[in-house]
């Protein structure tokens, strides 16, 4: 008993890289969101979709793109492998983006099977909305506040879905 | 009596500057964060006086003006009262400060738009992003751009 946790500890010290989500939200104080978006989709922010970026993208940024170079210095090798774990975790998903606005829109988007999706939602209007995820197979309902990115995760078995809050629509095809 | 003259221009001179000059901005900010210091470099071109404050951690100040989180971008500013977190432009601000609106707590330029003030290059419209206005009633759309 006292070896297998020797072992544990050994291969825990042996590998620390994790994905750290709380770190890409709260790095330098601001996050990485910040510039990235919530899901580091981009959403529209200086920085755009770094999802899958890997650890030489990151070190290059942060050595050479002087809105990062001040942060470079207080993330070490540790943190910066765990931020690249986190956007590898998130780059296993489809993105698919829908931003909902007043008035009536429809947006189709296109999945394939091969990986889960994740759908990330900006409520661009100035209500709180309550999107019913029961066409997606999921029991609960989600609540975005006005200006906030939420996001759905799902494996897609079905040829296709919609999604309707209000008078705005997604609708998922398979490719 | 020769005085009295003098002295009236000082008073007068002092309030008109008391009254017309731009308020200071107290800007919170991360002390690795760069392009905060571009927003600010504007605004003192804009003519205010920007005193910066490095923190790591100012959520407490954001909650104090009811600051919903969902608006949050790399820095926050305090002037005159009000809170304005974000790239937003200085046109806004200085309506803000011009109009005194009592039931408006801040402004927000949410995330870090690609076209706004520090973030847009030199002499670059601004544009693609909304400047928020929130209160304890909710959110408003206080200018598009």
């Amino acid at each position: 008993m006292k070896q297998l946790l020797v072992l544990a500890m050994l291969l825990l010290l042996s590998n620390p890289s994790y994905a750290d989500k709380d770190l890409y939200l709260k790095a330098g104080g601001y996050g990485c969101a910040a510039c990235h978006g919530k899901y580091a989709h981009g959403g529209n922010n200086v920085g755009g979709n770094i999802r899958g970026a890997d650890l030489a993208k990151l070190n290059d940024a942060l050595a050479n793109e002087p809105t990062m170079q001040l942060l470079g210095p207080t993330l070490d090798e540790q943190q910066r492998a765990s931020l690249v774990q986190y956007l590898a975790e998130l780059d296993q998903y489809q993105l698919i983006e829908w931003q909902l606005k007043d008035g009536s829109n429809t947006v189709t988007a296109t999945f394939t099977q091969d990986r889960p999706l994740q759908l990330v939602i900006f409520n661009s209007t100035l209500q709180a909305v309550s999107l019913d995820l029961t066409p997606i197979g999921q029991s609960a309902s989600l609540t975005i506040t006005p200006y906030d990115t939420q996001s759905v995760e799902l494996q897609a078995n079905q040829p296709s879905y919609t999604l309707t809050i209000n008078q705005q629509k997604l609708v998922l095809k398979k490719q | 009596m020769k005085l009295i003259k003098p002295l009236f221009n000082l008073t007068l001179l002092l309030w008109s500057g008391w009254v017309f000059a731009d308020p200071i901005i107290e800007l919170y900010k991360s002390p690795t964060c760069g392009c905060c210091t571009e927003w600010a470099q504007i605004m003192e071109q804009k003519g205010y006086e920007v005193k910066v404050h490095h923190q790591s951690d100012w959520s407490e100040l954001k909650q104090a003006h009811g600051m919903p989180p969902q608006l949050q971008s790399c820095h926050s500013a305090i002037i005159d009262g009000y809170l304005i977190e974000g790239h937003v432009p200085e046109a806004d601000i200085a309506r803000l400060l011009k109009e005194r609106p009592a039931n408006i707590k801040g402004l927000a330029a949410p995330g870090m738009p690609m076209h706004s003030p520090g973030m847009a290059k030199p002499g670059e419209a601004y544009k693609d992003f909304d400047v928020i206005a929130f209160s304890e009633d909710g959110l408003s759309i206080y200018k598009k751009y």
